[in-house]
């Protein structure tokens, strides 16, 4: 890594965080600490980071708070919430107020550094000038000649689906929860026909993937939503 | 007739002393040359005390001799009974009349007193048996200590309570009735005065409903003091019914609350020091400096660690699931490849046992909940395994059955006795005996039947001695085709 990234990582146990910080540290990351969201908006402001780790469950003003206050303040860091399974709700939430992905605990520091440098690498390329066509893996998609391609064979697309795959490729790597889909694509009073998204999804899935029953383009993210692969 | 005699005895005795007491008088007027209407005051006034305090009967015939002794000894010609003035004819037919009217009415005064005590005195005990009921002790049965109540209360010579809701009998004292006799009330719904026994017997009702009976012997009491009692009685274990299902109600909801907060607890105290452990021993490896050993160990590290957490993970949503709050997250999902992959994920429970699938459907989609419908699954390969015999092999077999798809997983070498087979569904039952095949905790079948209710579908086993268990679990097709 030229430049060694800065991450905030906001947790408010002492054994985690000094495992982060042990870790990351030597994996090339600058880590900054905080245990709880007050601490974290104060370091923010004093220190320009790459990228923020965030616990979803703190005392204080909690996770979730933390994201929505950081998201306002500071909207071009990207952040990672630390998760607990079984909790999907509280990730759709996350989301929701401003998180860009998610980790479930305990995590695969693997894992972990991979999503962190997506996200990062993602934060700084997001100047790209937005009509400008998308390559990712073996599918191009090119909005302003409204044209879809897989190995160089153009693959015809309804005007739903188009814009489903140019919503979907234009956050690559995030998972999008359903009501996003939804009310990005259909509009504000779609946000819970679920099956008109499952039935859009199937459909482009059958286009693009090479075994629609295993999708590699478009993931299913349980109970949450979709991602499309990593660029 | 000890009674009677005793009356009669009592009455002869009252004439008597009448009979003296208006001889003495005459006597008295005759010594001191009363005139007529200075003895019939005489007479007047001692018949009037007898009347307010013995009664109708006896101033009658004290006032009949009271006239004979006037008319003999007070009336010209004297010595006779004869009256040749018609004025002392008139006097002593007034006197007569006089003496008979208020010996009615002071007699009447005398027995309405007397009855107004009564009726008091048994609203006292009412009102003091309403008062005790309030104070029985709840920690004891109630029946026993009503029965017991009612006989001490209200002064009878005994009881006898019979509750419909557990069948049972409390007698209290000595009352010559037969269970069946009293439990016939209950039956026949009929209330029954008997004078001759002073026995009465009262169904006990909640509303319109009958909830039991009540035999009240040998008592003084009127009927609308026995119906007052019979409906305290039936308050009384109503009240004492609700009250117990209300704290039975609340103890359920304060457990379930206990158990959530428990496990919400548990989850994150083993969570947070698994993901320091994680982190460090999967950092270690990403950070690429170990020597082989090192490596080998720190893999070893992460992979038990990971272990741990599955084991985690499941255990706590097993015991999380309960049928109030099972939501479901439906999706399409493909039969043969979840039962796949979850064979998949037990390869470690599964390790010795050899598994057959045996698919005989093409129609194998069905709309469930993936995570609840794998940990179904997990549960049973789990028990297959676990009690099956070592290195025997678990088949599973999926097919269409009319409207429904069954799964059926069958092991070899364990046997579930017929009147089991309910019993393992239950939350927390372990089979006698199972603690020594494998340990559990009585929870996994359970998490299966409510899982499989919460699709609609059910679960039931089979088991015989020589070939093994099978375990069916059917989901039915018209959720897989929505």
């Amino acid at each position: 890594m030229e430049q060694r990234s800065k991450v905030l990582v906001v947790e408010d146990d002492a054994g985690i965080r000094q495992s982060l910080y042990e870790t990351l540290t030597a994996l090339g990351f600058v880590i900054g600490e905080a245990g709880n969201g007050e601490e974290a908006l104060l370091r923010l402001r004093m220190i320009d980071y790459d990228a923020v780790l965030l616990d979803i469950n703190m005392p204080g003003i909690g996770g979730i708070e933390t994201c929505r206050r950081i998201h306002q303040s500071f909207p071009h860091i990207p952040i990672i919430m630390l998760t607990i399974r079984d909790e999907e709700d509280d990730k759709v939430v996350a989301l929701d107020a401003g998180a860009d992905d998610y980790v479930t605990k305990p995590f695969q520091i693997r894992e972990l550094t991979a999503r962190m440098r997506s996200i990062i690498r993602r934060s700084k390329t997001s100047t790209v000038p937005p009509d400008s066509p998308t390559v990712i893996g073996s599918v191009v998609i090119d909005p302003i000649r409204h044209r879809v391609e897989k190995e160089g064979q153009e693959i015809r697309l309804t005007p739903k689906e188009f814009e489903m795959l140019r919503y979907l490729m234009e956050h690559a790597g995030r998972p999008i929860p359903h009501n996003h889909l939804l009310t990005s694509i259909w509009g504000p009073e779609y946000g819970n026909e679920r099956e008109y998204l499952r039935v859009l999804i199937n459909q482009l899935r059958k286009k693009i993937e090479d075994d629609p029953t295993r999708p590699t383009y478009i993931l299913t993210e349980s109970y949450i939503g979709y991602r499309f692969r990593e660029p | 007739m000890q009674l009677l005699k005793r009356q009669i005895r009592d009455a002869a005795v009252r004439l008597i002393v009448g009979i003296s007491a208006a001889l003495f008088i005459t006597w008295v007027a005759y010594r001191f040359h009363f005139n007529l209407s200075s003895a019939t005051s005489a007479h007047l006034c001692l018949i009037t005390v007898i009347a307010v305090r013995w009664g109708f009967l006896e101033a009658s015939v004290v006032s009949l001799l009271s006239v004979a002794c006037l008319d003999y000894y007070f009336t010209e010609p004297l010595f006779q009974f004869y009256m040749s003035d018609s004025h002392d004819w008139v006097a002593l037919i007034t006197f007569e009349s006089v003496a008979l009217l208020v010996s009615r009415l002071s007699n009447q005064v005398g027995r309405h007193a007397r009855e107004s005590e009564l009726h008091r005195s048994h609203l006292q005990k009412l009102y003091e048996l309403s008062q005790n009921i309030l104070l029985l002790d709840r920690q004891r049965p109630i029946d026993q200590q009503l029965a017991n109540l009612i006989q001490t209360t209200l002064q009878v010579k005994g009881v006898a309570l019979w509750n419909a809701y557990d069948l049972h009998l409390c007698m209290s004292g000595l009352c010559d009735v037969t269970e069946d006799e009293v439990r016939s009330t209950y039956f026949t719904e009929r209330n029954e005065d008997d004078s001759v026994t002073s026995t009465s017997r009262r169904v006990l009702r909640s509303g319109t409903r009958p909830i039991g009976s009540l035999v009240i012997c040998d008592h003084s009491l009127d009927a609308a003091s026995i119906n007052a009692t019979a409906s305290l009685t039936a308050v009384a274990i109503e009240r004492e019914r609700s009250f117990s299902a209300e704290s039975s109600a609340e103890a359920a909801r304060q457990s379930e609350q206990l158990r959530s907060a428990i496990l919400d607890g548990l989850a994150h105290a083993f969570k947070t020091p698994l993901t320091t452990i994680r982190s460090c021993s999967s950092g270690l490896i990403e950070m690429n400096t170990l020597s082989g050993t090192e490596k080998r160990l720190v893999v070893l590290i992460d992979q038990q660690v990971d272990r741990l957490n599955d084991l985690t993970t499941r255990l706590l949503r097993t015991a999380r699931i309960d049928n109030a709050n099972i939501k479901l997250r439906r999706e399409r999902i493909n039969l043969m490849q979840l039962i796949q992959d979850s064979v998949a994920e037990c390869s470690q429970e599964l390790e010795t046992h050899p598994v057959t699938l045996q698919p005989n459907t093409q129609r194998d989609t069905v709309w469930a909940d993936k995570q609840l419908l794998k940990m179904a699954l997990f549960q049973l390969f789990d028990n297959a395994a676990k009690y099956g015999s070592p290195q025997s092999s678990i088949t599973i077999d999926v097919r269409e059955e009319g409207a429904e798809i069954l799964i059926s997983i069958r092991n070899e070498g364990s046997f579930i006795p017929p009147q089991e087979r309910e019993n393992i569904f239950k939350r927390f039952y372990r089979s006698p005996g199972s603690n020594l095949k494998a340990p559990g905790t009585g929870i996994g079948l359970s998490v299966v039947k409510q899982v499989t209710e919460a699709h609609q579908g059910r679960v039931w086993t089979n088991s015989d001695v020589n070939t093994g268990t099978t375990f069916f679990l059917a989901l039915p097709r018209k959720g897989s085709e929505e």
